[in-house]
């Protein structure tokens, strides 16, 4: 997996820009979700790691947004799944560019064991990106509430 | 479907999913499960074979042309050597198993960094756990998250 942060800045990058979702802290939500649901299980408890593996699998994540979505009011649930599908869809999507000596992603689990992925960059390479995300989402927080702003001077002028 | 008719039923439904789609996972993935442990449990029947060992695989003692690897409790000297490599490195690592109890290294990687990537993840999910109920609280009638504010951001 890529660190947390960097599912999360290309979130950002995709999301804010062009505020495609309407819940977009729930598209950030689903950004990390695969991993929530995973590794913070596997990591200390090695033992169960395949037990949650299915959380992390286009089918698995998909039942566990549906599900998670029945927890949100009647009428946002479908606007909340598809927030929370994206994400996490971006997520898995941004995991097949990882490298591993053993290609790693069963994404037709439970009809394949078969695993994929493209195979790019070793995951710690990405990690030393995470300054750099860092820096771009201040400079874009910062334009952006600086044109909010100036906007609201305009207004008040007017 | 995203109705509240038969909520409660179609929670469980899912909830039933999940857990079948998890227990499939542990029996089947168990099962097909190869680690060092397995190797050195049955060293006949893996005797030449390639082994390619990721998880949870840390370095032991370090010598010029050897090296001793850890994985879940279970040790083995691997014999080749790696620029960098110091004691306490968690790897992943290509190499060939010979039934005497030892491995001919073929790759090897370093995770120089994990251990800073679980360390930002955390502060990520922390970061994103409080930005989610900074919009939403939950509400036990009704047993779902309503936003704090009618601000959907």
């Amino acid at each position: 997996m890529p660190d947390l942060i960097t599912h999360l800045s290309v979130g950002y990058f995709l999301n804010k820009p062009f505020s495609i979702f309407k819940y977009s802290t729930l598209f950030y939500c689903g950004a990390v979700l695969p991993d929530l649901a995973t590794r913070a299980v596997s990591i200390p408890f090695h033992a169960a790691a395949f037990a949650v593996h299915p959380l992390h699998t286009p089918l698995g994540i998909t039942v566990l947004c549906l599900l998670l979505s029945f927890f949100f009011v009647e009428a946002e649930r479908k606007e909340v799944f598809v927030s929370l599908i994206a994400g996490s869809s971006l997520h898995l999507f941004l995991d097949l560019f990882q490298k591993h000596m053993q290609p790693g992603y069963t994404l037709l689990f439970p009809f394949s064991w078969k695993t994929f992925e493209f195979g790019l960059l070793w995951p710690e390479t990405i990690v030393s990106m995470v300054p750099l995300w860092i820096l771009i989402i201040g400079v874009m927080e910062l334009l952006n509430r600086r044109k909010a702003r100036d906007e609201r001077q305009a207004g008040n002028r007017q | 479907m995203f109705s509240d008719n038969h909520r409660y039923i179609k929670i469980s439904l899912l909830l039933v999913a999940l857990l079948l789609l998890c227990s499939y996972s542990q029996l089947k993935g168990r099962s097909m499960y190869v680690n060092l442990e397995t190797h050195l449990g049955r060293p006949e029947q893996f005797d030449g074979r390639r082994v390619i060992l990721e998880d949870y695989v840390t370095v032991g003692s370090v010598f010029k042309d050897r090296f001793e690897i850890e994985q879940e409790g279970k040790k083995i000297m691997v014999m080749g050597t790696a620029e960098g490599l110091a004691t306490g490195d968690e790897i992943e690592i290509r190499a060939i198993f010979h039934r005497q109890g030892y491995l001919t290294l073929e790759q090897l990687h370093i995770k120089k960094l994990r251990s800073v990537k679980i360390i930002i993840s955390i502060a990520a999910a922390l970061f994103i756990t409080m930005l989610f109920f900074s919009r939403y609280r939950f509400s036990l009638d009704g047993f779902q998250f309503t936003e704090r504010t009618r601000c959907r951001t």
